[in-house]
């Protein structure tokens, strides 16, 4: 499909305009939304995640391009109003309570909607309850906490604990990150993943996923 | 340190031009240094960024002269330091020391969350940066300021160098945030402390200036915390 190869390259060179016009001729020559998604938006988005691994995009470069995919997703969804946009997983993420810096959490939230999970952001200064209670309504199988502040990494650990107590080990697997975070302590507080940026959160979540 | 020299307090207010940051800072900031040419998209962003900055701050700081006995309690914190610290083997040799915040405000912190939600995200990010490094360019304004008000006193040559430390780097516990805030009460300007110690406006700098010697502030960085650093400036600072 010539089409899709196009959006590809025009995802990776984040070309809003030219992704949206080529999104919508492809459903206008009969491709099926799913096919454009898979093939076109996230496999552009893939590409791009490889390039910013091995130094050669920077991280606006990746923002560009998911604006890209973001526009052509307009056209998508509609496509997927009955059934909602098909995802690999879902991810529950916020900044965990006391914290206030969200960028990092952000990044992460754009990077993994780009490689095609479902991502449900309750925002910053999220006390334990509110981050089970959402993962559970939401049924998702991960459950994404943030930290910048080392004041505030003990509330993962209380996060963690709530999942074992509610007996969700298992089913709602935890993954941590931010500055201060460390896999050792992601360990520690019995974290079932760690993730260094942005982009290793995608790499991370996609492996246990099996992609 | 004189004792007259202990109620030296200074608020001071910035325009906005004075703590605009150089692009390199920002592109750096965003892992872009050296010779890479940005996106010619992203210097679109970077105008509006700074165009927006220049709007939206307001830079103000407030400093405050602290005796020895003084930090001595502030650098202690709650206990939690490292071992050892380079500001351990730094204050001790100050011929003056101060207290410092400095904030760039609440408004630009709320336009950044506000492009994030509205998935202007290129944008929130690119202001995001600039708005850290215009921060670091008002604490380096503050920084130059408390030096020169020591040389213009008469308090300390001109060969005297001040430079400023922070709670929460170089194995200095962000528990010290709660005395320093205790004393310096940078509430005058708009800055205030959570529970988690987390200062809002979150674009806001606290530490302390620390003025001598020059070669007071030299140290090896090899520290067992410094493998675990990302920031690569500590003994690059003007």
């Amino acid at each position: 499909m010539e089409i899709l190869a196009s959006i590809v390259q025009s995802l990776e060179e984040g070309d809003e305009e030219t992704v949206s016009e080529l999104t919508r001729e492809a459903l206008g020559q009969g491709l099926k939304a799913r096919d454009i998604l898979d093939k076109g938006l996230i496999a552009g988005m893939n590409a791009v995640g490889v390039k910013f691994r091995e130094h050669e995009v920077f991280l606006p470069d990746v923002l560009l391009s998911a604006k890209a995919m973001n526009a052509g997703m307009k056209h998508l969804k509609p496509h997927f109003a009955k059934e909602g946009v098909p995802n690999i997983g879902k991810v529950v993420l916020g900044t965990v309570h006391g914290d206030l810096h969200d960028i990092g959490k952000n990044l992460v939230s754009i990077m993994l909607k780009g490689a095609g999970f479902d991502v449900v952001d309750l925002g910053k200064d999220i006390i334990p309850e509110a981050f089970v209670d959402a993962a559970v309504r939401e049924e998702a199988g991960f459950l994404g906490l943030s930290a910048l502040l080392t004041t505030t990494m003990p509330v993962m650990k209380d996060v963690v604990d709530l999942v074992k107590k509610r007996g969700l080990s298992g089913k709602l697997r935890v993954i941590v990150g931010g500055a201060p975070v460390s896999e050792d302590y992601a360990r520690q507080i019995g974290a079932d993943l760690y993730a260094f940026d942005a982009a290793s959160a995608v790499d991370r979540l996609k492996a246990a996923v099996g992609r | 340190m004189m004792l007259e020299d202990l109620t030296m307090r200074q608020i001071l207010r910035f325009s906005p031009d004075s703590v605009r940051p150089e692009r390199a800072a920002v592109l750096a900031l965003q892992g872009m240094s050296g010779d890479i040419e940005p996106d010619p998209r992203l210097d679109a962003y970077m105008d509006k960024a700074l165009d927006l900055l220049g709007r939206l701050c307001e830079p103000s700081a407030v400093y405050q002269m602290v005796s020895m006995p003084e930090f001595d309690g502030v650098f202690r914190g709650s206990g939690l330091n490292e071992v050892r610290t380079p500001l351990a083997g730094i204050y001790p040799h100050a011929q003056a020391m101060a207290l410092f915040a400095i904030t760039l405000g609440g408004p630009v912190s709320r336009r950044i969350a506000e492009l994030f939600e509205a998935d202007d995200f290129v944008l929130g990010y690119v202001l995001d940066a600039a708005a850290s490094a215009a921060a670091d360019r008002c604490a380096e304004a503050v920084q130059e300021a408390f030096g020169g008000a020591l040389v213009a006193a008469g308090r300390v040559p001109s060969s005297r160098r001040t430079l400023r430390y922070s709670p929460g780097y170089c194995g200095w516990h962000i528990s010290a945030q709660r005395g320093l805030f205790d004393l310096l009460k940078p509430e005058v300007i708009g800055v205030t402390l959570g529970k988690s110690l987390l200062m809002e406006p979150l674009k806001s700098v606290s530490g302390v200036l620390v003025c001598g010697e020059p070669g007071i502030h030299e140290f090896k960085n090899a520290f067992p915390f410094c493998g675990r650093c990302s920031h690569r400036t500590c003994r690059g600072r003007r």
